[in-house]
């Protein structure tokens, strides 16, 4: 029985379910792809082979019964390395955290997938402790971009871009603290749902930043992107950010389409003079959309500087006694923003915290009067492995911050964001579908409506530096 | 705030690094000082927030008792 990898998670789900493939036909297919392939793309840094075939035998042996298969049945996931996954020392893409005691429960939302019929094949590469917007790691070596395998995945969840990329996995787990869901869905060219602030429980993932953690899923179909993150939605008392809301299902509004909402394009502070594919992909996308106009951003670039402030203080502060004891076993580019953001004073934190407030409130004067804002997602698409400055509107500016320059604005008044992909060159490159709080649904009605109109698509790689070329 | 303008990356350092109790070594200065200067150059740019003198808005808020307990 052929199992085409790139096929939508949801028909998968619906082959197993009709039973003309079995749940461990599609695991071992899944499991075979990441053999060949993950040695030159190194997404996956655990393969949890014997917990998988595991799974999908007893969702085969429930079927067999007769039993109710859930709405994943049989569909393969994986998750960024820094959510629990039992029986696995959570590393968070550090060398330090290998030392910890093995996870004894999975995290949350790997609980509420495997609950669905999802089946855990695995750890995902990712920058060290999140502090990154690359994808390379010291530790684990770099994740390389399945388009172009020279290139980078994006950062800081680079596996679980690259994973869903390479049809490695359908469904993914990333979290995006300033982009890091964001950033790596627009160099892979994947869909990606960065939630509201506090939609999803962050309950057994290991933290970066608490003020700014958000986590969400990775999908090359908008369908998949949003019955996954359905199933994921719900409270959870252990996470104190976690909202206490009921579950909001953008499943059922996601063919609504776009042609009742107002939808403007950021201007201002999201200008992509001199950027000419984030150029191209926001037109094409603004045309599809019927966006009526462009809206500057006031405030976007203190909410960028605020977001720096935040993340810089706090991961610092909790990573304190690990620099002070072990400065060494870092990765050395995330080592040194650490130790800075250790010395940082108390008062650029607090007024950081004053100004997201502020942001916040002047965003919602906005959305008065636009449902949806569409914006570039990164200044480029995926750069070289191992570049260190990036060209932006003709000043060189360090790399690892500025690839996150249009993502950190929004993440840190906690807006929901579909990432949607568009490919006009060789590489693809993302679009941010912004709404206001608690409307996921209408970024991934904008982003179903991109998809259904064929701008935007998860295309499979298939250029001479991808993984289709040859070892 | 308005010492920011004021800022010396290499004297903030030099002072604050004992403080903390961290050691920064001969390799690790030139990246660290440049970080630092990014996040003065971002302190700058939060400070031109225009708050009202009175607001002291922060965007993490406490909620005592157990978490959900505000819901019920």
């Amino acid at each position: 029985m052929s199992i085409d990898v790139f096929a939508p998670a949801h028909v998968l789900a619906s082959r197993v379910i009709r039973g003309e493939v079995s749940a461990a036909e599609v695991t071992e297919a899944f499991l075979t792809r990441i053999t060949a392939l993950n040695p030159r793309v190194n997404a996956f840094t655990d393969v949890t082979a014997g917990r998988a075939r595991e799974q999908a035998r007893g969702i085969d042996q429930d079927r067999a019964a007769g039993k109710r298969l859930g709405p994943l049945a049989g569909v393969p996931f994986a998750a960024k390395n820094l959510f629990d996954i039992a029986g696995l020392p959570t590393r968070a893409g550090s060398k330090i955290n290998r030392e910890r005691p093995p996870a004894a429960r999975d995290a949350v939302l790997i609980e509420r997938l495997s609950a669905a019929g999802a089946v855990l094949l695995g750890g995902l590469n990712m920058g060290e402790y999140a502090y990154d917007f690359t994808g390379e790691n010291a530790h684990d070596g770099p994740c390389r971009n399945p388009h172009d395998l020279a290139r980078m995945a994006g950062g800081s969840s680079s596996g679980s871009g690259a994973a869903t990329a390479a049809g490695l996995a359908p469904i993914s787990l990333g979290s995006d603290t300033n982009g890091s869901i964001r950033v790596p869905g627009s160099l892979c060219g994947v869909f990606g749902l960065k939630p509201t602030y506090g939609r999803l429980p962050r309950t057994r993932s290991f933290p970066f930043c608490d003020s700014l953690d958000h986590l969400g899923p990775f999908a090359r179909n908008v369908t998949d992107l949003a019955l996954a993150y359905d199933l994921m939605q719900g409270p959870d008392a252990a996470d104190h950010a976690c909202t206490q809301r009921p579950v909001e299902p953008a499943l059922t509004p996601l063919q609504d389409g776009v042609s009742a909402l107002r939808i403007a394009v950021a201007g201002g502070y999201f200008e992509t003079e001199g950027m000419p594919e984030a150029t191209a992909a926001v037109a094409a996308v603004a045309k599809a959309l019927g966006a009526k106009g462009k809206r500057d951003i006031p405030g976007a670039a203190i909410s960028r500087a605020a977001a720096f402030l935040i993340t810089n203080s706090e991961s610092s502060a909790f990573h304190l006694e690990r620099l002070r004891e072990r400065p060494d076993d870092f990765d050395p580019d995330t080592r040194d923003r650490f130790l800075a953001g250790a010395l940082l004073p108390a008062g650029w934190y607090v007024q950081a915290q004053r100004a997201r407030r502020w942001f916040h409130d002047e965003m919602t004067k906005l959305f008065a009067d636009v449902d949806l804002i569409i914006a570039p997602a990164t200044p480029c698409p995926a750069p070289l492995i191992g570049q260190k400055t990036l060209e932006i509107r003709g000043e060189t500016l360090p790399l690892r911050p500025s690839l996150g320059l249009f993502t950190q604005p929004i993440s840190c008044i906690g807006l929901p964001v579909a990432l949607a992909p568009v490919t006009s060159g060789a590489l693809p490159i993302g679009v941010q579908l912004i709404a206001p709080p608690w409307r996921e649904d209408l970024c991934l009605r904008a982003a179903y409506a991109l998809q259904d109109s064929g701008i935007c698509e998860a295309r499979p790689p298939s250029g001479p530096a991808s993984i289709a070329c040859e070892p | 705030m308005s010492g920011a303008v004021d800022f010396d990356p290499e004297r903030h350092l030099d002072a604050m690094a004992p403080a903390l109790g961290l050691t920064i070594t001969a390799g690790q200065r030139p990246g660290v000082l440049q970080f630092l200067a990014i996040a003065q150059r971002m302190a700058q740019i939060a400070e031109t927030c225009p708050l009202d003198d009175d607001a002291l808005d922060l965007a993490p808020v406490f909620r005592p008792g157990a978490a959900g307990s505000d819901a019920s």
